[in-house]
Formats: structure tokens, C-alpha cells, sequence
């Protein structure tokens, strides 16, 4: 009796055993000195993969509305209803604010660069344009987390000059299933 | 313990519960036999869950029966503490660092239906019940628990479960009863805790009452947070940014006492029942909602402030009048009830984030309700069909009426020197609000809402023989706000034997969008706001069951009986309401898998032991697997009883499985410049960027009691410790806005609690 019960207990659990989505949280922090792309123009935020490039966002940053402007918000090029977060500034009531986030659904394990792009609006090239602004290579902080300092990228027809300022940081917060014991 | 048995016999005589044992057979059985069949066969009934009373093994569903009994036996504090041991379900989840606690079903929260006495206790602004102390576990009869959807015969928010709470009434409890208490320790310290009840039958048994009133008192517990946080971002819509972060572990407790008041009653006359509830709670709270230590001073200088806490007043009115009786020769029941339910409650202060150089006045809210009524009324129709068949049918029609929920925001930056006319805008200047922060503005963040639901039900049961059994039925709800929703059930229980039932269900279940969600406010324009969406939809749950319920062993060798019961359910929710970037909308689809089992061992001598266990794997199809919640439960207790059940041992343990939690830390360098701002000693920036993955590992929590039942005749003592190894568990964020926060939220530690009780 108790081994047939058993038997269906057992059963049950293999049933339980499913394909899970996997996808990636991605944080991002724009500097102030980050400014709105000139008219006709978009950012696009890609981060590489095997040698790959894959377009995660495109976007655009306009002065907050909400907080008199003291701040840019940060919304989707393709639907500019979508706030998905805002350069570091302070609003109106003096609370420092910042910080992209979003998830996508790819899994990016093993993701090596990180770069947002300026694209040229009505663009439908889903390739990365080599106008470059900012871009950081990813290493480990952490279990199942990437992060990077994002920085102009070096200019090959300036030699020496002044330290690169960041633009930015960078998080990839991986997918993992791993955690599934008592 | 001679009492108590005439008690119990007496309850035997009016249930009408037949006393058929093996023991019968051989003489009239020992009175403490008598008590144990009386009590096993307690379990094995369905009074309310199914909508008349049944088997548990034939009920075309996975039901859980808790006892007064087993909730005495087993030091069961809360309702959630019950549900805590029922598969599948994983209460006393803090949200908002223990603003209120919320009950998992099936790793999901709010998803539960819970009635009390028959009434949706479920509070619409939220969708929630809370399951703590405001409903005295002395009141409580039994509690039936049903896992999985069950909306086709209780309509809303039973989307993956339903908990029907029973309380007692004049013939099952009768007499007075009184118990008196305290406790302490870390987790619950200064606890004082009293309850008084009486029960009684008049005018040859047509009138029965029960009326109980208990209190109970504590302070705020010990709470200890690795990195205390100063100051933080709101949750969306409010824009995101860097937090400030205490370096060094801070720790807090004692800041005030909380208070807990409630009365029920249930007044019979023959077929009709009058029943009241009413509840007032003082909650007292030394963390923000965002995880502050409120408390704490951070280089702002003694300004005379005396917020130092959080502090919410609730309050539940519920008034419920019921007739019921059969006709027809038994063959017809009929049971319409009217009902009305008010909740209540203000957060003054609501705190946010303690004293700064950077918040000299601190973040403070203040939230207040004008109240939230629901009203309406429901009739059950039962008739006894030819060939078997037993129709189940009715509907019910009720409005949901939501008063204006106030929210007031008190500038930061503006402390006891601010002069009329020196408020920044939208801020005004209100000195008489608060000295301290004179510039206020005070919004609606909930408007005046109002909703009419209605839903009918057909249910019919077709039991082919004492073995095999199909139903099936439909439900048609009907609402002011939200399209017309058609439900649909089905199901099948086969005796395998006399004693091994195989039940395979198909249900569906809803939960109507919170009044919250869809309240159309806007604009909100200082702290917390809210971005109602009015098209919200109902999220709908579909679930495929299947258990196996067998009575393993009965009066072999010294087991008295071995029940076993195990089942495998696939769930999938649809358009859950999420509320990605501030904005509440339904998602995607979410998958749960559950595997539960329950399996109970009870020895002659009234000795028992019993498991409960639960796998869970939930796949959102935006989120991916989720980490937040524990994969794996095993709970396990016991008893021992002595001296002819006058002394009891006993023990639960419940082992949570590891979780993950996504956070934010401090940075590897402290001194990190944010803005150009910089920071006093002791604290330090934490970047929206420096994401942490944490895991939050497995705790066991573990009770020890010891009990003497009817000493001298009379006097029942107990003591018992929780928390044993006082293990502070974590809970991780369950922020509805998905927003990667800070830190994990801490819980209580270990605390002791005795009583002493007698019944006349």
C-alpha cells in the first residue's frame, strides 16, 4: 500500500519537471552629463554575445514633466508613453533620482560588452550603428550578476588627452534556477 | 477532563454525528475512545466547503479539515499559523517589512477566498485578508481549507484556494470559558493575552449563544537589519535613484505597544442565525515600510520628534443574518443570507524614512480611509435529486463601496521654522497637521469607488454508488466594472476500496482587479502614487487536480488510524495584474506545478503524528522561474498524551526551503560619489546598478508545548515556546511593482507564551 502511494507521489514530481523562459534584468545608471540625442536621432542599447549583438532597447531622454524639468526621463523610442526610468538628477522635492530597469527575454550568460549606440530615427536595421557613446565590458560582481563603469568609447584619431568620465553603470542580473533545495 | 467529555458528547447528541466505532462492538467504549472517534470523525467531515455537509474523502475536491482540537494540540496562534501546515499554503509572508502579513496560496499571494462564517472577508481596496490576531483563534470551531480554484460555487478571489473559517456557536461551546495569558522574548515581548466566552441553549434548545470577547497586547518586536536603510527610492511610478545605507547592523523593537480587540457572536433562533464580528487593531511598527529603522537619528540633531514609529489603526465590522432549513421531506435545503462588512483604517504616521541631514524632518505620510463597505446577499438551494443526482444552486448580489482614501504627504525639507507662505509647491502650509513639518498636501489617492458583482451557480453532483462519483458546474458572474465572466468545474471521485479515494478535478477560479488597481486617481503628486487602469480585467486561474485520499490503516495493532492524502495539480493563471513601472496592467500567463501530500498517524492513547509537505514550481512567462518563494515546505508535529490525556508534549517544525532574493547592496567603495553629494560618516550610497543576488536560506522554525488539560477538574495550563531556535528568518521583497529593492525583510525571533484557562 504505502509503495503504491509512493509510486504516484513519485510520479507526480516527474510530471512537475517543466521549461522555464529565462530572462535577464538589466539596471542602468546614466550620468549627468548623458544629454538628449539631436533631432532625428535615437540611443539603442545593445550588449554583445558571442560575438553578436543583441538590440535590447531603443530609447530617448526628455526633460521629466512631473519634476519641472530638473531631471531627463528616459522612454521607449518606440512607444513614448513607457517611462523606463530617468538620468541621475534631483526632483523637485530634492530626492536624488536615477536608474533604468528592464527585463529582457533573452537569457545574456556569457554577455561581454555592454554599448548604447545613436541610431538615425525610422532606421529599421536592427545592426548597431558605429556611432558609439558609451560602452563597458562586463565582468562579474557577484553571483549571477554582470556590471560594468560605462565610458565614451576611446577615439582613435586622439592620442593621450584627458582621463575618460563615466557616463554610466551597468548591471545584468542573470537568470538562475539553480537555487532549488532546503 | 469530565466536562469537558459531556461537552463533547453534547456535541456529538446535536450534530447528530453517529457514534459507530469498532469499539462499539466489544461494550461501551472507554470515555477517552470515545472523545478520539469523536474527534477523528471531526476530520473526516465537510461541513461548509462543499456547501453541505460530506465526507472529505467524497468531496469532489482537495480539502484540508483543522479542528479546535488540532489548533489547541498544536499551539496555533493565527489563522495563518494554521494555514501554515496546510499543503500548499505558506502564510505570515511580511510585506512591506511587516505592514501587513499576506497568506500564499500555492506561492501566490491574495489568491485565496476566506470567508468567515459563510462571509467574503476579503477586503476589495487590496484584495486582502489579513490572518493575524483579528481573528481570535478561541472563536474558531474548525477551519476548512479547499486547494485549488473553487470560484463556480464561491464566485471571486477563490482563484487558488478557499479558507472557511467556522467560528463557534451556543451548542457546540457551551458554558463560560476563560483563558489569560502572557508571553515574551525578543520575537513577541510584553505579550499580554485574555479571552472570555459564554455559550448556551434556551427555550428547549430553539435559541443558541455564543458571544467571545479577547484582547490581546505586545510591543513591537525585535527586528535586526544588516544595512539600515536612511533613505531610498519610493516604489514606481515615483522615479528610481540611489539609496543611503547605514554601514553597521542596527536593530530595533520596543517602540510601542500594539493592541488587538475582538468580539464575535452568533445568536440562533431556530432556522435563522444572527452572527457578529468586530475587530479594532492597533499595529505599532518600528520599521518603514521600505525597511527604515524609524527610530534612528542620523546626524539631523534632536528635533523634538516623536514619530518614531509607523502606526495603523484597522478596524472589521461584520453583521451577517442567515436563515436556513430543509423542506420536502429533507430533500430541499434553503439558506439566504444578508450580510454587511466595514473596514476601517488610518497609518498616522505612516513613516517612510527616519531623521537625515539629508531628511531633517524625516519621510512621513499619513493615510487615512473613510472606510470601505461591502453589502449584499446570497441564497444556496440544495435539492436531492432521483438517481442519485444532488443539484447544488444559487447566487449571490453585492456592492463594494469604497469612501475616499486620503493620503497626506509632509514636505521634507521644510522642519518647525517654516513660516506661513514659505511652503514650496504643490506643499501648504498646515501647522496644525504636524508642528514639526508644517507644509503638507493632502490628495485623494483613492477616489470614491463603487461596484455591483452578482454571479449564479449550478453544481451537480451525480453519484452513480457509494464509490464513484461525477459533478460538474458552471458559474455565470456578472459586474459593474469587469465583462461577464462564464466558470466552469468538473470532477470525479473513485473509491479504489472502502478506504482509498482517487479524486481527479478540473477547476476555474477569478479574482476581480483590487479597487486600488482600477481607480482612475492621478496626479499624485508627492510620495506613494497610484495610477488606477480602469480596462483592468479579471485575472483567471485553471487547474487540472489530482489526489489520492486513502485511509491507510484503521485499529491495527496500536494505530488507532494512518490517513494518507497526495496530489498533483497544474495551475495556470491568465492575466495577472501586475504593476511594471507604475502602471497596474494585466500580464502574461503564470504556471504553477504543486505536488502536496499530508499524512497523518494516530495511535491509541490519543499520540499522533502527521506531515504535510509541499513542492512548488511557479514559471512566469515574463519573470521566468520565480526565486522568491521556497520550491519546498515540510511541516511535521506531534503529540504525546499522558495520564489519561491530562498531559500533553507537543511539536511542530516547519522547514522552509532556500529562496533568492535580487537587492541592492552597498558598493564595494563606500565613499562612491553620488550628484556631488557627500555623506557623513556612517553611511554610504547605494547605486541602483550594484545588484546583489542573495540567497535567503532554508529556516526551520520549531514550537515545543506542554499542556495540562482538566486539572483539578477544572484548569487547563500550557506553555509553549516558538521560534525554539530562534532562527531570523528573511523574507524577500514581494514588492507588486517588481522594482529591484533593498534588502531583505527581517522577522521575528524566538518568543514564549503561557495561559491558564478554566470553563464553567
Amino acid at each position: 500500500m504505502v509503495v503504491r502511494c509512493l509510486t504516484v507521489v513519485c510520479a507526480l514530481l516527474a510530471l512537475s519537471g517543466c521549461r522555464a523562459p529565462r530572462p535577464t534584468t538589466v539596471a542602468l545608471t546614466f550620468k549627468p552629463a548623458f544629454e538628449a540625442p539631436p533631432a532625428g536621432r535615437h540611443y539603442a542599447l545593445f550588449v554583445s554575445v558571442n560575438g553578436g549583438a543583441v538590440g535590447l532597447l531603443e530609447f530617448t531622454l526628455r526633460p521629466a514633466p512631473a519634476s519641472a524639468g530638473t531631471y531627463l526621463e528616459v522612454v521607449d523610442h518606440r512607444n513614448r508613453a513607457v517611462v523606463v526610468g530617468t538620468v541621475d538628477g534631483v526632483d523637485a522635492f530634492g530626492r536624488p533620482v536615477g536608474g533604468v530597469e528592464l527585463r529582457v527575454a533573452d537569457d545574456l550568460t556569457g554577455a561581454e560588452e555592454l554599448f548604447i549606440t545613436r541610431e538615425v530615427d525610422g532606421d529599421t536595421d536592427p545592426a548597431p550603428s558605429l556611432d558609439v557613446v558609451m560602452v563597458g565590458t562586463l565582468t562579474s560582481t557577484g553571483a549571477d550578476v554582470l556590471g560594468t563603469v560605462l565610458l565614451p568609447p576611446i577615439r582613435s584619431d586622439v592620442v593621450g588627452g584627458s582621463p575618460r568620465k563615466p557616463l554610466g553603470t551597468a548591471a545584468l542580473v542573470l537568470p538562475n534556477a539553480e537555487l532549488n533545495g532546503l | 477532563m469530565p466536562i469537558r467529555q459531556s461537552v463533547l458528547a453534547l456535541a456529538l447528541l446535536v450534530t447528530g454525528a453517529p457514534i459507530a466505532s469498532a469499539g462499539d462492538d466489544d461494550g461501551p467504549p472507554e470515555p477517552d475512545a470515545r472523545v478520539m472517534e469523536f474527534q477523528l470523525r471531526d476530520r473526516d467531515v465537510v461541513e461548509a466547503a462543499a456547501k453541505h455537509r460530506t465526507k472529505i474523502q467524497q468531496v469532489p475536491a482537495i480539502v484540508t479539515v483543522i479542528t479546535a482540537q488540532e489548533i489547541r494540540d498544536g499551539g496555533f496562534r493565527t489563522i495563518s499559523d494554521v494555514l501554515s501546515v496546510v499543503p500548499g499554503f505558506d502564510s505570515d509572508r511580511w510585506e512591506y517589512n511587516g505592514w501587513y502579513k499576506n497568506d500564499l496560496t500555492r506561492g501566490m499571494p491574495r489568491t485565496a477566498l476566506v470567508l468567515l462564517d459563510g462571509v467574503n472577508i476579503v477586503e476589495p481596496t487590496r484584495n486582502l485578508a489579513v490572518l493575524d490576531r483579528r481573528i481570535p483563534i478561541e472563536s474558531v470551531k474548525r477551519v476548512e481549507v479547499t486547494s485549488g480554484p473553487g470560484s463556480v460555487l464561491w464566485g471571486g478571489n477563490a482563484l487558488l484556494g478557499v479558507v472557511n473559517i467556522l467560528t463557534w456557536d451556543g451548542a457546540s461551546n457551551p458554558g463560560f470559558h476563560a483563558r489569560v495569558g502572557g508571553g515574551h522574548g525578543p520575537g513577541e515581548p510584553g505579550a499580554v493575552h485574555a479571552h472570555l466566552s459564554y455559550g448556551g441553549r434556551f427555550q428547549r434548545d430553539v435559541v443558541k449563544l455564543w458571544v467571545g470577547a479577547t484582547y490581546h497586547t505586545a510591543l513591537a518586536p525585535t527586528l535586526t537589519v544588516d544595512l539600515p536603510k536612511v533613505f531610498g527610492p519610493l516604489p514606481a511610478p515615483a522615479a528610481d535613484g540611489p539609496a543611503i545605507l547605514g554601514t553597521r547592523e542596527a536593530t530595533s523593537g520596543g517602540e510601542g505597544r500594539s493592541h488587538t480587540f475582538n468580539v464575535n457572536g452568533k445568536l440562533e433562533m431556530g432556522p435563522v442565525t444572527l452572527g457578529l464580528s468586530t475587530g479594532f487593531v492597533r499595529d505599532v511598527r518600528g520599521l518603514g515600510v521600505g525597511g527604515a529603522l524609524l527610530a534612528t537619528n542620523h546626524g539631523a540633531g534632536e528635533t523634538g520628534n516623536t514619530d518614531l514609529a509607523s502606526i495603523g489603526t484597522e478596524q472589521m465590522h461584520l453583521l451577517y443574518l442567515r436563515y436556513a432549513s430543509r423542506f420536502l421531506g429533507q430533500t430541499v435545503g434553503v439558506a439566504a443570507q444578508a450580510h454587511v462588512v466595514n473596514w476601517k483604517q488610518s497609518q498616522d504616521p505612516f513613516g517612510i524614512f527616519p531623521r537625515s541631514d539629508l531628511l531633517p524632518a524625516g519621510g512621513k505620510t499619513i493615510l487615512e480611509s473613510d472606510g470601505v463597505v461591502r453589502a449584499g446577499g446570497s441564497v444556496d438551494v440544495d435539492v436531492v435529486l432521483p438517481w442519485q443526482n444532488h443539484l447544488l444552486l444559487g447566487g449571490e448580489v453585492f456592492a463594494d463601496l469604497s469612501g475616499v482614501l486620503h493620503l497626506t504627504s509632509f514636505d521634507p525639507r521644510a522642519g518647525a521654522e517654516t513660516k506661513s507662505g514659505g511652503c514650496l509647491p504643490p506643499f501648504q502650509f498646515h501647522p496644525e497637521r504636524d508642528a514639526l513639518r508644517p507644509c503638507s498636501l493632502r490628495e485623494a489617492a483613492l477616489g470614491e469607488t463603487r461596484r455591483i458583482i452578482g454571479g449564479l451557480y449550478l453544481v451537480n453532483e451525480w453519484r452513480l454508488s457509494n464509490r464513484f462519483a461525477l459533478s460538474g458546474g458552471v458559474r455565470a458572474q456578472l459586474s459593474s466594472t469587469y465583462k461577464a465572466t462564464l466558470l466552469a468545474s468538473a470532477g470525479l471521485v473513485a473509491g479504489l476500496t472502502d478506504a482509498i479515494f482517487l479524486k481527479v478535478n478540473f477547476g476555474q477560479g477569478f479574482r476581480p482587479p483590487d479597487l486600488l488597481s482600477t481607480s482612475p486617481t492621478r496626479g499624485i503628486a508627492s510620495a506613494v502614487a497610484f495610477q488606477g487602469n480602469p480596462d483592468l480585467q479579471v485575472e483567471r486561474s485553471h487547474s487540472v487536480e489530482g489526489e489520492l485520499n486513502a485511509r491507510l490503516l484503521e485499529n491495527a495493532g496500536p494505530v488507532k488510524q494512518w490517513s494518507l492524502r497526495a496530489d498533483y495539480s497544474f495551475t495556470r493563471l491568465a492575466g495577472l495584474i501586475g504593476f511594471p513601472g507604475g502602471h497596474y496592467d494585466n500580464s502574461g500567463d503564470r504556471d504553477l506545478h504543486t505536488v502536496e501530500l499530508m499524512t497523518k498517524l494516530v495511535f491509541k492513547g490519543g499520540h499522533e503524528l502527521w506531515l504535510a509537505y509541499t513542492f512548488l514550481d511557479v514559471i512566469d512567462a515574463e519573470l521566468g522561474r520565480l526565486g522568491n518563494i521556497p520550491n519546498h515546505v515540510l511541516s511535521a508535529g506531534g503529540k504525546a498524551s499522558f495520564f489519561d490525556g491530562r498531559f500533553l508534549v507537543s511539536a511542530v517544525v516547519t522547514v522552509r526551503g532556500a529562496m533568492r532574493d535580487v537587492n541592492r547592496g552597498l558598493p564595494a567603495s563606500a565613499a562612491l560619489p553620488v550628484l556631488g553629494l557627500k555623506l557623513p560618516d556612517g553611511l554610504a550610497w547605494s547605486e541602483v546598478t550594484n545588484v546583489e543576488v542573495t540567497s535567503v536560506p532554508t529556516t526551520t522554525q520549531l514550537r515545543i508545548g506542554l499542556e495540562g488539560r482538566g486539572l483539578w477538574n477544572h484548569l487547563d495550563v500550557s506553555a509553549w515556546v516558538y521560534n525554539v531556535l530562534d532562527q531570523r528568518p528573511r523574507d524577500p521583497d514581494w514588492f507588486g511593482d517588481g522594482r529591484i529593492m533593498l534588502r531583505s525583510q527581517p522577522k521575528p525571533g524566538l518568543s514564549f507564551a503561557f495561559e491558564v484557562g478554566t470553563r464553567w
